[in-house]
C-alpha cells in the first residue's frame, strides 16, 4: 500500500465518520431544538406552588407537585441525552401536574377562609364574644 | 352490523338518561375507530372531563371547561392518530389533570363565594352590634347626666333650706370637711345647769327638724354636746351628753329618723372661745348639729 492510497483511505474514514456521527445525533435529537421554554416555564410553576405551599398541603397538592418534579428531573435527564421529543412530552406532563397543586393548594386556603368567616359570622350570632 | 345495533341502543338510551350514559358513549365512540383500548389516562380523563361538566364548573368556570375540553379533544385527536403512541399518552394525561384542575377551580370559586358572603355578614353583624353599643352608651350618658342634675338640684334645695333656716331662727351654719354644721348657742336652749329643753328651744329646733327630715334619708346626722370649763370635766360631760341626748330626742319626737341620727357628750374638751370671759364662755356652751356628707358623693 503506498503512502497515497494511505492518506486517501484515511480521508474517507474520517468522511464516513462525520456522517455517521451526525446522522446518530439526529436521531437522538428526535429532531428538534431542546425544549427549553418548557423546562423555564415549568420550573416557574414548581417554584409557585412551593411558595404557596402546595408541598406542605392539601396531600393532593404535594402530590402532584412532586409528580412535577419528578417529570421534570427525568426531562433534564432526556435532554442531556439529546432525546428533546420526549423531555417535550415529560415537560407537558410537569406543567400540568403543577398547575393542579398550585390549584389545589389556593383551593385549601379558600376553604379555610371561608370555614373561619363562617365559625366567626356564627359565633357572633350566638352571641358569644370573638 | 353488531356495532351499528348497539350504537342505536346507545343512541335511544342517550335521549333518555343524558347524563349517566355520557361516560359510556364517550368511551364507546373512538371503540368504532381504533383497534387499541384506549389508556387508563385518557378513561379517566373522560369521566373527570364529564363530571366537571355535570358538576358546578359548567355554572361556576366556563371558561375553565372550556379548555378542559380542547386538551381532551387533542388527546381523543392524538388517540385516533395513533393510539399507543407517547404523544397520546402525554395528551391524555394532561387532559386528565386540566380536568380535574377545572373541578377544582369550580371548587374555589364556590369557597370564594361563601367567604364573600360571610364576610358581608360580618360587615352587617359588626354595624349592628357598633350601632346598639353607641345607642347603649348615648343612654347611659344621658342618664349619667340627669342622675348628676338630679342631685345638684337636690343639694341646692338643701343648701337653701338651711340657710333659710339660718335667718329664720338666727342660727349660724358652717360648712366645714366634717358635715354641715348648725350650731345653738347654750343660752337659747337650756337654763344654766339644766337640760330640759326651753319653749324657745323647742320652737327653733321644730325648723330645724323639718329641715333635717328629708336630708336624713341620705346623710348621717350627729347632735354635740359641749359646756365651758366651770365646774368639774366629769359632771360637764355628764350635762354634754344629757343635753346632747334631750335635743337628739326632740328631733326624732319631731319626725327625724331615729335611725339616722345619733348623739354624744364632749364635755368642755372642745372650746371654741377663751373660757376666762362670760362671753367665751357662753359661745362654748352650745349644741353642734352636724349633716354629715353622704357616702355616695
Amino acid at each position: 500500500m503506498t503512502r497515497a492510497m494511505q492518506m486517501r483511505w484515511r480521508k474517507g474514514a474520517w468522511a464516513l465518520g462525520a456522517i455517521w456521527g451526525s446522522a446518530a445525533l439526529l436521531a437522538a435529537c428526535g429532531g428538534g431544538a431542546p425544549p427549553s421554554e418548557r423546562l423555564v416555564n415549568a420550573e416557574a410553576a414548581i417554584r409557585g406552588a412551593i411558595e404557596i405551599n402546595a408541598n406542605a398541603a392539601p396531600p393532593r397538592a404535594a402530590l402532584h407537585l412532586q409528580l412535577a418534579q419528578e417529570q421534570v428531573d427525568k426531562a433534564k435527564r432526556y435532554i442531556a441525552d439529546g432525546q428533546h421529543q420526549r423531555a417535550e412530552l415529560a415537560l407537558r406532563q410537569a406543567q400540568a401536574d403543577a398547575e393542579l397543586a398550585i390549584a389545589l393548594a389556593r383551593n385549601e386556603e379558600m376553604k379555610q377562609r371561608a370555614e373561619s368567616a363562617r365559625s366567626k359570622v356564627d359565633r357572633l350570632r350566638s352571641g358569644r364574644p370573638l | 352490523m353488531r356495532f351499528d345495533v348497539w350504537s342505536m341502543r346507545v343512541k335511544v338510551l342517550r335521549a333518555r338518561w343524558l347524563g349517566p350514559l355520557c361516560l359510556a358513549s364517550l368511551a364507546a365512540l373512538p371503540l368504532g375507530c381504533a383497534s387499541a383500548p384506549p389508556p387508563r389516562q385518557l378513561i379517566d380523563a373522560r369521566a373527570a372531563y364529564n363530571e366537571a361538566r355535570l358538576g358546578k364548573a359548567a355554572e361556576l368556570a366556563p371558561a375553565e371547561l372550556h379548555l378542559a375540553k380542547v386538551s381532551l379533544n387533542a388527546a381523543e385527536q392524538a388517540f385516533q392518530d395513533d393510539p399507543e403512541s407517547a404523544e397520546t399518552y402525554t395528551l391524555s394525561y394532561v387532559a386528565l389533570r386540566t380536568a380535574e384542575l377545572v373541578k377544582v377551580q369550580a371548587d374555589t370559586k364556590q369557597h370564594k363565594a361563601n367567604l364573600d358572603q360571610a364576610q358581608r355578614e360580618l360587615d352587617r353583624l359588626e354595624a349592628e352590634e357598633i350601632s346598639r353599643t353607641r345607642s347603649e352608651l348615648l343612654r347611659t350618658r344621658s342618664e349619667l347626666a340627669s342622675e348628676r342634675q338630679a342631685r345638684e338640684a337636690a343639694e341646692a334645695r338643701e343648701h337653701d333650706a338651711l340657710q333659710k333656716l339660718a335667718q329664720a331662727a338666727a342660727l349660724s351654719v358652717r360648712e366645714e370637711p366634717r358635715g354641715t354644721v348648725i350650731v345653738l348657742p347654750g343660752s337659747v336652749l337650756f337654763t344654766s345647769g339644766e337640760w330640759q329643753l326651753t319653749s324657745e328651744a323647742q320652737q327653733k329646733l321644730g325648723l330645724i327638724a323639718d329641715t333635717l327630715r328629708p336630708q336624713a334619708k341620705t346623710h348621717e346626722i350627729v347632735v354635740e354636746g359641749h359646756t365651758d370649763s366651770k365646774g368639774t370635766p366629769s359632771s360637764n360631760q355628764v350635762l354634754s351628753e344629757n343635753r346632747a341626748r334631750a335635743v337628739m330626742d326632740y328631733l326624732v319626737l319631731r319626725g327625724v329618723p331615729a335611725t339616722a341620727i345619733t348623739s354624744v357628750g364632749i364635755g368642755q374638751m372642745r372650746p371654741v372661745a377663751d373660757n376666762a370671759t362670760s362671753e367665751g364662755r357662753a359661745n362654748n356652751r352650745r349644741v353642734e348639729i352636724i349633716i354629715k356628707p353622704s357616702e355616695a358623693r
